[in-house]
């Protein structure tokens, strides 16, 4: 390829980031008053920013310093939690890898440690939507990391500047902006044009399977993910919810082909 | 504000917490081209997308103050269903985020909230 495809492709990446971007900045505001108050410095914020570089699990520390304002720091336990709230990302990374196949190790772990939710989301949406280039894939996945990474950074980096100014920056709603985009790529993935290959008027009722599928599987992970938030503290839901979906979602696929087949 | 913490406490904690969260996201991405997965593992894979989208959405929108609010009042639960809604007619995401974002604000102001 070129040196002008890539840089295209690069910047369709990174247009692809938009609705990332625009959630980004104002929850990245809230995420950077939080840690703020909780006794960060602004250079250290920026530090958890550019290099832990996780919304959620920024929020939780954040969260767990707050408390331990006056008693030793619990060290161990704010580890193992960011540990915990990042292990869904083993999933992500999982699902993404075999279509990242024909890049370079050392490329896939770059882009790897730019892997958010979001970043996930809309890659995946472009998958299933043919809508990723085959050739210069890193280069559109470089450039849809790259702009969600600095808007985020840009975000904390007000938020932890402006913290003091803002009262309760997360009561104001525009953390909204991220559950509001999964909505819309959920919908995106059940509205995804079909393949339109010689063969697709075979594999229509096999992929009308799939998509009925896919949304039983929907509908177990939403309730469980709920479920396991009300009773089990802490932030197993997302991953529990997903895992268990996930396997069941495998059990009623064997299930159904076996169904169709005899 | 005072930090309960020093500074190279906090550096430190700082980059522990980067390869513990380094690892979960790059692991597969690194190895996994290179490893031949099972195929009912892929086969669960696929559905990974479809479980965490609803994981990631239902609790953020639904749950409030620890409990389940079904009611109209949620504003949130509102304005994920005009965002469902506007992303069924529209592809374009950037404009469903929008419109769950003003809803949002619009429900709120309404409120008084």
């Amino acid at each position: 390829m070129n040196g002008e495809g890539r840089a295209g492709t690069l910047r369709q990446g990174a247009q692809a980031a938009l609705p990332i971007v625009l959630g980004y900045l104002s929850i990245g505001f809230a995420a950077g008053v939080v840690q703020r108050a909780s006794g960060l410095s602004v250079a250290e914020v920026m530090l958890m920013s550019l290099l832990l570089y996780a919304g959620s699990a920024q929020f939780v520390v954040a969260g767990l310093i707050a408390a331990a304002s006056h008693a030793q720091l619990p060290v161990l336990a704010i580890v193992a939690t960011v540990f915990l709230v990042n292990l869904r990302h083993v999933l992500l990374s999982a699902a993404l890898a075999p279509h990242f196949t024909s890049v370079s190790a050392g490329r896939n772990a770059l882009l790897g440690l730019q892997l958010t939710d979001e970043t996930f989301v809309v890659a995946w949406t472009a998958l299933v939507r043919g809508a990723l280039p085959q050739r210069g894939r890193a280069a559109w996945m470089a450039g849809l990391n790259l702009s969600a990474y600095f808007s985020w950074a840009a975000a904390n980096l007000a938020g932890a500047l402006a913290s003091g100014l803002v009262a309760d920056a997360r009561a104001s709603g525009f953390d909204f902006a991220l559950p509001a985009m999964f909505a819309a790529l959920l919908v995106l993935q059940f509205t995804a044009p079909q393949s339109t290959s010689p063969e697709a008027a075979g594999q229509q009722a096999a992929q009308r399977a799939r998509m009925r599928g896919m949304l039983v599987v929907a509908l177990i992970a939403a309730a469980l993910a709920v479920g396991i938030a009300l009773l089990i503290p802490g932030q197993w839901n997302i991953l529990l919810a997903t895992l268990v979906a996930a396997t069941l979602a495998l059990v009623l696929d064997k299930a159904w082909t076996s169904a169709r087949t005899s | 504000m005072a930090a309960p913490l020093s500074s190279l406490d906090a550096w430190i904690l700082i980059a522990i917490m980067t390869v513990v969260s380094f690892l979960p996201r790059a692991v597969f991405l690194l190895f996994a081209p290179d490893l031949a997965l099972p195929e009912p593992v892929k086969r669960a894979l696929r559905y990974v997308p479809a479980a965490v989208f609803p994981a990631l959405i239902m609790p953020a929108v639904l749950i409030t103050d620890g409990r389940i609010d079904f009611s109209a009042d949620n504003a949130r639960l509102a304005a994920a269903a005009v965002a469902a809604l506007v992303a069924v007619r529209r592809g374009n995401t950037f404009i469903v985020v929008l419109a769950g974002m003003v809803t949002l604000h619009a429900m709120k102001t309404l409120h008084g909230a």
